[in-house]
């Protein structure tokens, strides 16, 4: 066999194997839009300041890596999603920002299993 | 010399259907694979017309397959430079964007078409070097 065969096959193994984390978590996306389920609530803490709990909850098999939470230009690290992994977080946010808050202020970044990165931002 | 005129012409048709092969690579079975793996409506942005790479696929597969040795396999190295080329640019570099369900969804993809750039272009190296050493050695 030529060298430049066994070469290609041995790259086409590589990259069908990058592919396939990517694969594998677009399919469980598919088949459940509420893989990575986000539920925000907001509480009055007083006057001036108003708390902003965001509860994150992943089901996939494929790990999700430096997951960050982006609110009103804002990020905040989540660490890791695992199978089955709730993460919560509470922003305070203040009064005068509250009201003006849109879908679009509100986004996720993280990566499929270190490597492809993955920006979702809902839109107004 | 009839003998050499249809090695030549069978060599021509096996580089259209080489030509061919490369186009149903670059241009739809990878970005294909691309749309299945993100799960995404990617609106892929090629470089130039689909039709021009066919064209040139096939240019440079004809090219190939009658060339002398060490230009054929200069030919071969380029049909996949380009074809990595093409993959390169019609997904943006690897970032592609779609809107999905009320959401605006991006995904690099950059270390997948690297890779695959990077193995097309390593690939067509190595098989224009072993094919030059063949020409020489024949010679």
């Amino acid at each position: 066999m030529r060298p430049s065969i066994v070469l290609a096959l041995a790259i086409g193994f590589t990259i069908a194997a990058l592919l396939l984390p990517l694969l594998v978590f677009a399919v469980e996306v598919a088949q459940n839009p509420t893989l990575l389920g986000i539920q925000v609530d907001a509480t009055v803490l007083n006057q001036s300041h108003v708390a902003l709990t965001v509860a994150l909850s992943y089901t996939g098999t494929i790990p999700l890596t430096d997951v960050q939470l982006m609110v009103c230009n804002r990020s905040m690290d989540l660490g890791d999603l695992h199978e089955g992994a709730t993460k919560t977080v509470t922003i305070p946010l203040s009064v005068d920002e509250a009201p003006g808050l849109r879908p679009s202020d509100l986004g996720l970044r993280f990566k499929v299993m270190g490597i492809y990165h993955v920006e979702v931002r809902a839109i107004d | 010399m009839t003998r050499d005129l249809t090695r030549k012409i069978s060599r021509g048709v096996i580089g259209i259907a080489m030509g061919l092969v490369y186009y149903a690579l670059y241009v739809v079975a990878l970005p294909v694979a691309l749309q299945s793996a993100t799960g995404l409506p990617v609106e892929l942005r090629p470089p130039a017309d689909p039709s021009t790479f066919l064209a040139l696929f096939i240019a440079l597969g004809v090219a190939e397959g009658i060339a002398p040795a060490i230009v054929s396999a200069t030919l071969g190295l380029l049909s996949k430079v380009v074809g990595a080329l093409y993959i390169y640019y019609a997904t943006n570099g690897g970032v592609i964007s779609a809107a999905l369900a009320g959401y605006n969804v991006t995904i690099n993809l950059s270390v997948l078409i690297y890779a695959i750039v990077a193995g097309s272009i390593v690939v067509g190296v190595v098989d224009a070097s072993t094919r030059a050493c063949e020409g020489v050695s024949r010679v």
